[in-house]
């Protein structure tokens, strides 16, 4: 299932959730002083709530229904809380079980890791609470931020970690902003609901405003990231160089430099600039005429001529050109990794390696490109499915690639330490 | 110079006329007010509004929204003590622009804090009077109030500045007046938020803001990363062929006709225009010599050509926003009843729109072996298989577009023309490029004949 059906998918589930939240707000209003009934109307919120989930621009997704959680961990008793905690899951399982790629264990993890958040979260209040039994704004307000931080950190560690897939887990670095604004407004929530039950939906306001800003840059991330596939693809259809050569290397070097610490909006670069270090190709040759290897250097001089004529990708025409020319052994690390990925990927693609990996690091033995090589080396060796997910990443072209496999004879990609 | 000079001397005597109105509501406001505003509220205010100035958000419809316009509205909900003084004193504050101050416009400068202020002074007295009002309505003419007069004393003052025609002024400010309603509504909530909950909750509300600001900024950047790639991909067209580049852009010109005609929104007119820009996308992996052979294609390059075609398609449809082009590129053109490449079933209006743009062009345009044809003839081209193989709404905008802007193109007004040695015939309904020499299309299932490839 693409990535579009799966977003088509879950919007009406968050037209659901939203739609429950509306409701449920208002009874909770309605519902006044009675306790149980607020404590049912809770559940029914926080489920919805949890419905609402914000996609993160780098991978894994958090649910807005968090601030809810966390403002219910302050505003009534641990027992009570886990109750409409355990409510809220049940109300979430219609919900979850319609979105595709759902397992029971996927819920199972989503759930005890909320439980044990929540009960860090409902912890670090009673203790708060022993020591500061005074009712102000600020008390509420530090209280808040108290159990927020315990909740968001147990949850971090087991999201980080156990409970969720690799493609959908948090790191702190890229997480924190989005989480630093449901902490707000936990405890906007928590501060209002202590005012007055009318006020409480303001704390809606900051988790819009959140929602709609990360789920714009989120698409318009994917957007970009398609366009620079579509481009990466130009020489390779017109067969000038290895179908699915710039998506895969794409796919190795975003591994990489997660791998040796480069931060989100890092990899995102070295992503983009390893998709079309090799873009220079079509107005270098022609289609189907080109014959024997090709200069390196002029592939790359022209690639990064091209990106540099835009006056927005400057940056990126520097990394991409690097990548070619500026081979010195003690150059930066980010054109070596995307040199030794690229490397890597016309190794394994022309199958007559047995261990690509140890062979890309024989093409690179020396300076940064030896210490790339050896990340490499040892990301396959904890990871040994990374050739599969790069041949996966460009399967739509593999397909075809089998399809015009006559067509491409011709072209043999000598130049094998590109 | 001595325009320039006279223009400036305009500036200085508005800045002078604004300032004194400003500093007599200023004391009038002062004296009537017999109390001192909350300093907590003055300075809290005064802080966020001048942050906020400073920290204008452009929307991606090159609107410039100043959020200080939202803060003022919070002052005026927020003081309980002295409440026309109070939003005064935030509402000049909202004036101080270090980027103004930097750039030395001081009469701009003054003549800003002043408008501020008189439309602070202008709405905190509006809202005071409709304290027995319900608050929806309360702060739609708090706000009207603020706007009109906001927008009253500007307008001169950028007509001075810029030396612009006062219509064009307003034209470009229009567009943000339904954003001010909603920056205001959301002021009115701080400023009551403030008032019952103090400074901590307003503090809790705006940051989350500020880091959905930073958010948003991150996506204009990728949205302007974004339309770089696509120049990239226009440059290495034009590269390699000059005719598709210039093509490329009057399909995307023309389908813009279209979708403006049609009332399609900002968002949905940004993605038609990289759509129409990319929909040649295929061409580049055609070799030149096909691509600018004149005449028919042997059964061989046509095959080299179709099988590229396809390869194409698969491009394409990576690319969720060039999806509906995939017929386009498959030499083919999206029909409106349903044949042609891709089969039966709905496709997004916007497939239909840079089919009519692309075969518009391809008739206007004058290739090395053919003349283009006159507008009216295309025209009628259109409006014969308008229906068949042209969505009729698609035709009939183009036709209303170019009509009501009065341009002409086609035959003698042709912008790449060529010198022929041998006048070549008037005639060849066909498509741009690859079209042109595809050979007939197999009979299509409609009666009439297609009119591009």
């Amino acid at each position: 299932m693409t990535s579009r059906e799966v977003r088509e998918m879950r919007l009406p589930a968050r037209g659901a959730g939203g739609a429950l939240v509306a409701v449920a707000a208002g009874a909770l209003v309605l519902a006044g002083e009675r306790h149980w009934a607020m404590l049912a109307l809770a559940a029914l919120v926080t489920g919805a709530s949890l419905l609402l989930q914000v996609d993160l621009p780098w991978g894994g997704r958090v649910p807005l229904g968090h601030a809810v959680v966390i403002a219910v961990a302050v505003l009534a008793a641990p027992l009570e809380c886990l109750g409409v905690v355990a409510g809220a899951l049940v109300v979430v399982v219609p919900f979850r079980a319609l979105e595709p790629g759902a397992t029971v264990r996927s819920y199972a993890g989503e759930a005890a890791s909320l439980a044990l958040a929540v009960g860090a979260a409902s912890g670090a209040h009673a203790v708060a609470l022993l020591f500061t039994g005074a009712h102000s704004p600020l008390v509420v307000v530090g209280h808040a931020v108290l159990a927020g931080v315990a909740f968001l950190g147990v949850d971090l560690v087991l999201r980080g970690t156990v409970f969720a897939p690799t493609s959908e887990r948090l790191r702190i670095r890229e997480a924190w902003p989005l989480q630093l604004s449901l902490l707000c407004a936990a405890a906007l929530l928590a501060l209002a609901y202590d005012k007055s039950v009318t006020v409480a939906p303001i704390a809606a306001v900051p988790l819009l405003v959140t929602q709609f800003s990360f789920q714009r840059y989120s698409s318009a991330r994917a957007t970009y990231e398609q366009t620079t596939q579509a481009l990466s693809l130009l020489p390779e259809v017109a067969g000038l160089t290895p179908l699915g050569h710039g998506e895969r290397t794409a796919l190795y070097a975003a591994r990489l430099a997660e791998e040796l610490g480069f931060d989100a909006a890092g990899v995102d670069r070295i992503a983009t600039a390893a998709r079309l270090h090799h873009i220079g190709h079509i107005s270098l040759h022609e289609p189907e005429e080109r014959r024997g290897p090709t200069d390196v250097r002029e592939v790359g001089r022209v690639s990064a001529e091209l990106l540099r004529e835009t006056g927005f990708l400057a940056d990126l025409a520097d990394l991409v050109e690097r990548v070619q020319v500026d081979a010195s052994r003690d150059g930066p690390l980010d054109a070596a990794l995307i040199r030794v990925c690229s490397t890597l990927d016309d190794l394994a693609e022309a199958g007559n390696v047995v261990d690509p990996f140890a062979a890309a690091l024989h093409c690179h033995p020396e300076g940064v490109e030896r210490s790339a090589a050896i990340a490499l080396l040892q990301l396959h060796d904890r990871d040994p499915s990374l050739v599969d997910d790069a041949r996966a990443a460009s399967h739509a072209l593999a397909t075809l690639a089998a399809e015009h496999s006559s067509h491409d004879a011709g072209h043999v990609h000598g130049d094998a330490c590109v | 110079m001595s325009e320039q000079a006279e223009s400036r001397g305009r500036t200085h005597r508005l800045a002078l006329l604004y300032a004194v109105a400003a500093c007599l509501v200023g004391v009038a406001v002062a004296m009537r007010a017999g109390e001192r505003p909350d300093v907590a509220a003055l300075i809290t205010f005064t802080v966020l509004v001048v942050v906020a100035e400073n920290l204008g958000v452009v929307l991606p419809s090159e609107v410039g929204v100043s959020p200080a316009f939202m803060v003022v509205m919070a002052a005026i909900a927020a003081f309980h003590s002295a409440p026309v003084l109070g939003a005064c004193v935030v509402g000049a504050s909202a004036g101080l622009s270090i980027q103004v101050f930097r750039q030395r416009r001081y009469a701009t400068l003054v003549i800003n804090i002043a408008q501020y202020l008189l439309a602070a002074a202008a709405a905190s007295v509006t809202y005071e009077g409709l304290a027995s009002v319900p608050t929806l309505g309360r702060v739609l003419v708090t706000g009207v109030v603020f706007g009109a007069v906001n927008v009253a004393l500007i307008l001169p003052a950028v007509v001075l500045e810029y030396d612009e025609r006062p219509a064009a002024v307003w034209a470009d400010m229009r567009p943000a007046l339904p954003n001010y309603l909603a920056f205001g509504l959301v002021g009115t909530l701080i400023g009551s938020l403030y008032s019952s909950l103090g400074a901590i909750a307003v503090v809790l509300l705006l940051t989350p803001v500020v880091i959905a600001r930073a958010t948003f900024w991150s996506f204009l950047q990728l949205v302007e990363a974004h339309e770089a790639t696509i120049r990239v991909f226009l440059r290495a067209i034009e590269a390699k062929d000059t005719y598709t580049a210039r093509h490329t852009q009057r399909v995307c010109k023309y389908s813009l006709y279209i979708g403006e005609q049609m009332g399609f929104s900002h968002d949905r007119l940004a993605h038609l225009r990289r759509a129409a820009l990319m929909h040649d996308i295929g061409k580049l992996a055609v070799p030149k010599h096909l691509l600018n052979k004149p005449g028919k294609l042997t059964d061989d390059e046509f095959a080299r050509v179709q099988r590229h075609a396809h390869v194409c398609v698969e491009i394409l449809d990576i690319v969720d926003f060039l999806k509906p082009m995939t017929a386009a590129a498959a030499g083919h053109h999206a029909r409106y009843d349903g044949g042609g490449y891709g089969g039966t079933g709905e496709r997004p209006l916007e497939a239909y729109i840079v089919a009519v743009a692309d075969a518009f062009d391809a008739m206007t345009s004058t290739r090395s072996y053919r003349k283009a044809l006159a507008m009216e003839v295309a025209f009628e081209e259109l409006l014969a298989k308008s229906g068949s193989q042209f969505h009729p709404d698609c035709v009939a905008a183009l036709i209303g577009a170019l009509t009501a802007r009065g341009e002409r193109v086609g035959l003698g007004f042709e912008e790449d023309a060529v010198a022929f040695e041998v006048e070549p015939p008037v005639a060849g309904v066909g498509s741009a490029g690859l079209g042109d020499r595809l050979p007939d299309v197999p009979p299509a299932p409609s009666r009439s004949a297609p009119v591009a490839s």
